[in-house]
């Protein structure tokens, strides 16, 4: 029989959501209903068809009216309740004030905690919006695109950024859809720049460049003085930004119509000030010059020549008139590319890329930027999760603190509506005071932040618009989250069993609070894990043996008007004090190669060598270590010798042993080679030793006469570098006065090319530091109730004998069960993550066992100091006092 | 006009109602009013009906004893107030007044 009846009831699931949508009191009669008819509708057409009905008949009765009378909670036997009453809503003001200064330490814990993870979350907002919203304030960036070249050269690509003076007026010329056009061309770093009236005054000057003239009304940089149409119409004229104005000339009106002069040479009038390029601009400039200038420019007007489409030294960006049409762009250009290289290898690809894109394309300053725009939003979202997680977690174990008082106001009649809104509006105020503390946390933390990072944001971004709407999005999902889940626990509170005074001291779910304080710190575990690999890495970079011995040598690079006199010039330098030993090479160390095509032997494929031309100290002076040492060995007496590394061998299909004599074509001549090193790191660690060929020529100095060279000098251990050094720049400033003087220490090049990881490093121990401060202030408020509720227990405890010691271990031990459990959990996903890092690097460093358990001993140690800071107090304290008080 | 407003369906579920005298409750009103007229008609519907009847005070209502049937569950049963009666009185009053004052009367 039961089972029978058991078999035609309608669906349970439409029963259960016509529960969610009755109002209360008359659900049972409605339902009642529901099923009577049901019943009679088996019987007429059969329990599919009347389950079906069921369904439908379920849906219709979520309908306004019954959904209003549910949520007014309004019943026949009761005056209907306002949850929104201005008189309760300030009331819970009031009792949430109360207990804010009340608790006052645990309030400040609480606060604190979410104003670090809040702060922390506005800096990571900043910064990924400054970065996706680059170029993003030019009118027109939909429709402006920029050029670039891809070159394929077997298996490798070259990026070529720049094209020929013709290529953008003949694309213009032949392709309607192409708007207009504006080329820019970077002047050379450190650019000489004199004020015609007081040329004593030297300027050097890194952001020079040259632009076509409609520069100021095809981007949208805004002009101070001067009009955008006619700034750089002229030739020999230029603009300024503010900062340059007032550097040469004090305001930016005194500036107009003054005359500078450009590396000693042409002389140019200002005729426009620009305001300065906003942080969040591919496109930096100091001093913008006219284009037409460049043709009557004796150092410049080879860059005119070219009448094709080819690469060039110009940055060229197009104004099209569909944004669509950016591939017509990329088809126009090779079709004119061929047109111009009828006999041009077919190895070339156009890209035509949107402005907005440039920034992300390219790799500024050594920071890949889109690696850390994934990383960084998802360790912001963690962050704001410990944070929100923590200030749940604390306010839910201080519920016993609220029981009665809910118990209490329920009887009086509040509705667990009302004590949900109660909660919220607890939890929304304290989150409003969090929020402010955690603005004032990132404005002044976020110049610290942003140096860590290499970049500059200006003042007046943190008040743009997406960043106002992230930030008003992070304030309100934060109230959300961190109001729903107390309010949720603590209004479910039956009046009866808290006010009988049965409430469990650890009703607020124990569970779920070791949940969260595993989660917690096993994010912890993770970063300080990721931290300490990344560490590692990094000092495996530094101090791992790449084959040079580098320490001691400064570099000078010198010009080749220092290259005519460079006999003497090497000589003056050998002979000063502290100088070991002179070396000459064509570029200085990890400062680049050419890239030579020769053909490997027997099968004769084509494949590319790094070339580099050395003078015969090289080797003996960077400690270069032979493999096959050359037989003869004043072998650089004879023109056209190489040296080859091991991987070269191998490239070009050689045997070491018999390499030695055989001549190989390097740019078409055939060369000897003459001895085989071993592999060194000729560049960072990043990259994998590949094919080197050192030309070694004699040293004179027709060697470097052709673009000049860079001096590598070898100081005596305990020489005075500097006095050295000064010595060495009177020296060069006699033969050169237009190129300043630079040098560069060994030691700190190799330091610099390991930049981008030293910021990760920097970085991640940030957050490591900021999520342990999280964890710890979670612990902390944990530890403090814990005691607090255990009081009378250790009095007890005491009075009975227990030691201090006892005591203390009885009190860490579940928080020390939970951080062990979190470094459990914690290890293999630290160990993904880092293995994916590491994978980038060719060369890197093992992830040895002791660096987790070197984490899990910290983290142990860290959680244990901060429950031992209560837990001590609470073993300490004096039995008497605590069992006297009732 | 003094008396709240009846709407047509309204109108429909106080006469049967007054039909099913005493009897009246959600599920039987329906099947009285699917078997009389041509509609579909909705239990929520119905319901809603009822209770705006009931906060108009056209009909008043009692919950009815527990029984073994429908799982145990309540019913309400509604029946017609005074108030409802009279509105109904007056509305047939009003219609028959309508009806005979058409001027020709013609049933082709």
């Amino acid at each position: 029989m039961t089972k029978q009846s058991g078999n035609i009831l309608p669906p349970k699931w439409a029963d259960k959501l016509l529960m969610t949508f009755l109002p209360e009191d008359l659900a049972e009669e409605l339902q009642g209903d529901m099923h009577e008819q049901f019943e009679v509708q088996v019987e007429e057409m059969g329990l599919k068809k009347a389950q079906w009905l069921y369904a439908f008949e379920v849906l219709q009765f979520c309908r306004p009216y019954f959904l209003k009378r549910r949520l007014m909670g309004k019943t026949d036997d009761y005056p209907p309740v306002k949850i929104f009453s201005l008189i309760m809503i300030s009331n819970y003001f009031k009792i949430a004030r109360r207990h804010l200064f009340r608790h006052k330490t645990f309030s400040a814990i609480n606060l604190l905690g979410l104003a670090v993870g809040l702060g922390v979350c506005m800096m990571i907002i900043l910064y990924v919006q400054h970065e996706y919203n680059f170029d993003r304030f030019h009118r027109n960036v939909e429709r402006i695109h920029w050029v670039r070249t891809k070159i394929r050269n077997g298996e490798d690509s070259l990026f070529m950024p720049r094209m020929s003076y013709a290529t953008a007026p003949l694309m213009q010329r032949s392709n309607a859809f192409v708007e207009s056009f504006v080329r820019v061309m970077k002047g050379e770093r450190n650019t000489l720049i004199q004020k015609k009236d007081a040329p004593e005054q030297k300027f050097l000057e890194d952001k020079f460049m040259f632009a076509d003239s409609n520069f100021f009304s095809f981007f949208s940089f805004k002009l101070l003085e001067g009009d955008p149409k006619y700034v750089l119409n002229e030739p020999f004229t230029m603009v300024l930004s503010e900062e340059t104005a007032e550097k040469y000339f004090g305001s930016t009106a005194n500036a107009m119509g003054k005359v500078l002069q450009y590396k000693g040479g042409t002389s140019f009038t200002v005729r426009g000030v620009a305001e300065k390029a906003p942080s969040n601009s591919s496109i930096e400039y100091d001093l913008i010059a006219s284009l037409a200038s460049v043709k009557s420019m004796e150092d410049k007007k080879g860059t005119v020549k070219s009448q094709i489409v080819e690469t060039g030294p110009f940055t060229t960006y197009f104004l099209l008139r569909n944004p669509q049409d950016a591939t017509k762009v990329e088809a126009g250009l090779l079709q004119l590319y061929r047109t111009g290289n009828p006999n041009g290898k077919n190895n070339k690809n156009f890209m035509a890329i949107p402005l907005s894109q440039t920034h992300l394309m390219s790799n500024y300053g050594g920071i890949s930027t889109s690696k850390y725009l994934k990383i960084f939003p998802f360790v912001a979202l963690l962050i704001l999760l410990l944070s929100l997680t923590n200030y749940m977690n604390l306010s839910t174990a201080r519920s016993f603190i609220r029981a009665k008082e809910i118990g209490i106001r329920k009887t009086i009649g509040a509705s667990r509506n009302s004590i949900t809104l109660q909660f919220y509006i607890e939890s929304a105020l304290y989150t409003i005071i969090s929020f402010i503390a955690g603005y004032i946390l990132c404005l002044v933390l976020q110049p610290v932040f942003f140096r860590l990072l290499n970049i500059t944001i200006d003042k007046n971004f943190l008040f743009h618009p997406y960043v106002t709407a992230s930030f008003a999005g992070l304030f309100f999902i934060s109230v959300f989250l961190a109001g729903s889940y107390p309010s949720l626990l603590l209004s479910a509170y039956s009046p009866v069993v808290v006010l009988y005074g049965k409430i469990n001291r650890r009703i607020a779910d124990l569970s779920t609070r070791n949940f969260i304080t595993v989660f917690q710190f096993s994010i912890s575990v993770v970063l300080i894990i990721c931290s300490l690999i990344i560490g590692k890495q990094l000092y495996f970079f530094k101090n791992s043996d790449t084959g040079i011995k580098h320490d001691n040598i400064i570099s000078i690079p010198f010009t080749s008007s220092v290259a005519k006199h460079y006999n003497t010039f090497k000589r003056q330098v050998e002979s000063l004090a502290g100088v070991q030993q002179v070396s000459t090479s064509q570029y200085s160390l990890y400062d680049g190669y050419d890239m030579f095509t020769t053909k490997t032997k027997n099968s004769q494929e084509n494949t590319s060598l790094a070339t580099i031309t050395v003078d015969e100290n090289y080797i003996p002076m960077l400690g270069l270590q032979w493999k096959s040492a050359p037989v003869n060995p004043q072998f650089y007496q004879t023109p056209n010798t190489i040296i080859l590394n091991e991987a070269a061998i191998k490239k070009l299909n050689l045997k070491t042993s018999r390499s030695v004599y055989e001549r190989i074509d390097i740019n078409e001549t055939p060369h000897e080679i003459a001895g085989v090193i071993k592999d060194f790191n000729y560049e960072s660690l990043h990259d994998k030793i590949d094919g080197l060929c050192l030309i070694i020529r004699k040293d004179t100095a027709s060697s470097w006469q052709q673009g000049g060279g860079c001096l590598l000098v070898k100081t005596k251990a305990n020489t005075s570098t500097s006095e050295l050094i000064g010595r060495m720049k009177t020296i060069y400033e006699s033969y050169e006065s237009s190129s300043p003087f630079k040098f560069y220490f060994m030691d700190d090049v190799v330091e610099s090319m390991y930049k981008s990881e030293d910021r990760i490093s920097k970085i991640f121990n940030g957050f490591t530091i900021v999520t342990i401060f999280i964890a710890c202030l979670g612990l902390l408020g944990l530890s403090i109730l814990s005691t607090e509720q255990r009081t009378k227990e250790i009095g007890i405890r005491k009075v009975l004998g227990a030691s201090v010691f006892g005591v203390v271990s009885l009190l860490s031990k579940d928080f020390l069960k939970l951080v062990l459990i979190a470094i459990v959990i914690a290890s293999p996903i630290a160990y993904y993550f880092m293995q994916e890092w590491l994978k980038d690097f060719p060369y890197r460093t093992a992830v040895n066992w002791w660096i987790f358990a070197l984490a899990g001993f910290v983290s142990v140690l860290i959680a244990l100091l901060t429950v031992s800071f209560q837990s001590v107090k609470a073993a300490l304290a004096n039995p008497v006092k605590s069992l006297k008080s009732e | 006009m003094g008396r709240p407003y009846l709407g047509e369906f309204e109108e429909l579920v106080l006469l049967t109602v007054a039909v099913l005298e005493g009897g009246a409750y959600g599920v039987a009103i329906a099947s009285e009013l699917k078997k009389r007229t041509d509609r579909i008609i909705s239990l929520s519907g119905v319901h809603i009906a009822l209770y705006r009847l009931e906060e108009k005070g056209f009909v008043k209502s009692v919950l009815g004893g527990a029984t073994n049937e429908r799982g145990g569950r309540r019913k309400r049963l509604f029946n017609i107030t005074a108030l409802g009666k009279r509105t109904l009185d007056e509305m047939r009053d009003i219609r028959n007044e309508l009806w005979t004052s058409i001027p020709k009367l013609s049933f082709s």
